[in-house]
């Protein structure tokens, strides 16, 4: 290794771990004493990927007050430095982070609002694709439904509550204060985020539903999501079923085509 | 006299001001995007720099491609950047002459090199690499720095002078930093300007800082200060007619607050270089087709 490189590699444990030895290679500051200066670039880094991570998830913010989230990112910061070059990802792992890690894996709507937060952003600049609508499907031939395989827009994606987190959410992310007492949900609920237009979304999937956009994640065909319906409860309105949420998704702008499996 | 097209008075792009841009069309010349805030997929922010680059020149401005890292180049980082330069047809990209993280980690910040032998061809190669990647020549920024490497072997200035000579690369002269970085670690500005060859500048950036009594902080969240407005009128003396903008990037007010701010860096330019000065080439204010 160079001294280039070891210079920075000194520079880089400054600043995360305190190691102090790139003082020694470091000339007198002006009018300050170095150890000061180099403080600056220590403070700057975390107070920079705090308020990245900040802008990211207003809610959890909200929601944990600027102590308590402050506490969280900086363990995060610590546990986690960041490995990508976009500052768009910073907050990325945060989600998994507070889910696993005491004390907040205690309080599991923390780590879902992070993680719905994380989805809408996510959404917002996920890669553009054509809309499918109701109307483009009307050329189909009647033979050809059941092997139809639909194709989700790239911004959605699928996540599961086991907390009140969305109803919080929704109380919170215009600048409220107050928010319901958080509570457990009777049974884990499925949730779906994606971009309509150039609007992020997100909503609560009954189980039904969600099973069948699973399936169709997977790329099961129409037949088989029928089928699929008909044993999760009943095959007398089944194909009713899967076609009333097939027109959920196809208004919503959850689906960008179809071919024949 | 800069060789790079004077695109006259412009502002940094922020989201915030986006509806302002549309609805009132702003007299700013053109716009600096960060290139990574539009290094991505789709949705929204590529829409809107659409909707930009239909109206006004643009130049790229990037925050992380640690062009002095000694970790690996990151080839993929710079496709990505290659893909949306060709995309939006900017006037030129430019980024920082600093080091963000090695061992792949990233550290969000504009971190110092020392000024040395080793460090200049390690720098230069570095530039003359990204350069063949994105197909046309960078345009490199000076930070502002809190600490200084006691190896260093040359100043920055002199540094700087010498990339552009190597590379061909050019010069984006924040005159912030240079304020910044002469004050916390004792230095003449004048003297880092009068160092810096006279055609490669291509850019001013004007912004604030917060004085922190003993040392001053780059922080971009305070209007443009007096010192920095003098300095600025120092530059033009030099290095005549160049694309000047306002860098503003936290505390960012309506794009109205900014607007006198622009109007004074055109102003200060006609006071120092004749009425010409005021108004951006033709030739540079092509729009995207």
């Amino acid at each position: 290794m160079g001294r280039f490189a070891e210079l920075q590699d000194l520079m880089q444990h400054a600043i995360l771990a305190g190691d102090s030895r790139v003082l020694e290679t470091l000339a007198p500051g002006g009018q300050e004493d170095k150890a000061v200066l180099l403080d600056v670039y220590r403070s700057a880094y975390v107070l920079r990927l705090v308020e990245i991570i900040g802008n990211d998830l207003p809610v959890l913010k909200a929601y944990l007050g600027e102590t308590n989230f402050n506490g969280l990112c900086r363990t995060f910061i610590k546990a986690r430095p960041s490995t990508n070059r976009n500052a768009r990802w910073v907050s990325q792992g945060l989600a998994d982070f507070a889910a696993a890690t005491p004390p907040w894996a205690d309080h599991p709507e923390m780590g879902e609002i992070a993680w719905l937060e994380r989805a809408l952003g996510n959404a917002f600049d996920a890669a553009d694709a054509p809309v499918l609508g109701l109307e483009d499907l009307g050329a189909v031939a009647a033979d050809d439904w059941p092997s139809l395989v639909f194709a989700l827009r790239p911004s959605l994606e699928l996540g599961q509550f086991t907390t009140n987190a969305g109803d919080i959410w929704i109380e919170l992310q215009d600048g409220g204060e107050d928010h319901p007492p958080v509570a457990a949900l009777d049974e884990p609920q499925a949730v779906a985020v994606w971009r309509e237009g150039l609007t992020s979304k997100w909503r609560m999937l009954p189980p039904e539903e969600a099973m069948l956009l699973r399936a169709v994640h997977d790329g099961v065909p129409f037949g088989a999501l029928c089928e699929m319906a008909a044993v999760f409860a009943g095959a007398d309105t089944a194909a009713a079923r899967t076609a009333g949420c097939l027109q959920g998704w196809l208004c919503a702008g959850m689906l960008s085509g179809w071919k024949t499996g | 006299m800069s060789r790079h097209p004077f695109l006259g008075f412009g502002l940094g792009l922020r989201s915030q001001h986006y509806r302002d841009i549309f609805d009132g069309e702003p007299a700013v010349d053109w716009f600096e995007v960060i290139s990574e805030n539009y290094m991505v997929d789709g949705g929204q922010p590529l829409a809107m720099l659409e909707r930009i680059r239909e109206r006004y020149p643009i130049v790229m401005h990037g925050v992380s491609m640690s062009i002095a890292s000694t970790a690996e180049p990151d080839l993929e980082y710079l496709k990505r950047l290659r893909g949306l330069a060709d995309r939006f047809e900017p006037a030129w990209v430019s980024d920082h002459l600093c080091w963000t993280g090695v061992h792949g980690v990233n550290l969000h910040d504009l971190l110092p090199i020392p000024y040395t032998r080793e460090g200049l061809d390690h720098v230069a190669s570095r530039i003359h690499l990204v350069q063949d990647m994105l197909g046309r020549a960078m345009v490199i920024e000076n930070v502002s720095t809190y600490v200084q490497f006691a190896e260093s072997e040359m100043h920055e200035w002199e540094f700087l002078a010498e990339l552009t000579r190597r590379t061909g690369c050019s010069l984006l002269f924040d005159v912030n930093n240079v304020y910044v970085s002469a004050f916390n670690h004792g230095y003449d500005p004048l003297e880092f300007l009068n160092a810096i060859p006279l055609d490669s500048v291509a850019q001013f950036h004007l912004a604030g800082h917060s004085d922190m009594g003993t040392y001053k902080i780059d922080t971009h969240d305070h209007p443009v200060p007096e010192e920095v407005w003098s300095l600025y009128a120092d530059a033009l003396w030099q290095f005549g007619p160049v694309s000047a903008m306002i860098e503003r990037d936290d505390n960012i007010p309506a794009l109205v607050e900014l607007m006198p701010e622009v109007e004074r860096a055109r102003a200060i330019a006609v006071d120092v270089l004749g009425r010409e000065a005021g108004t951006p080439q033709r030739a540079s204010l092509q729009v995207a087709e």
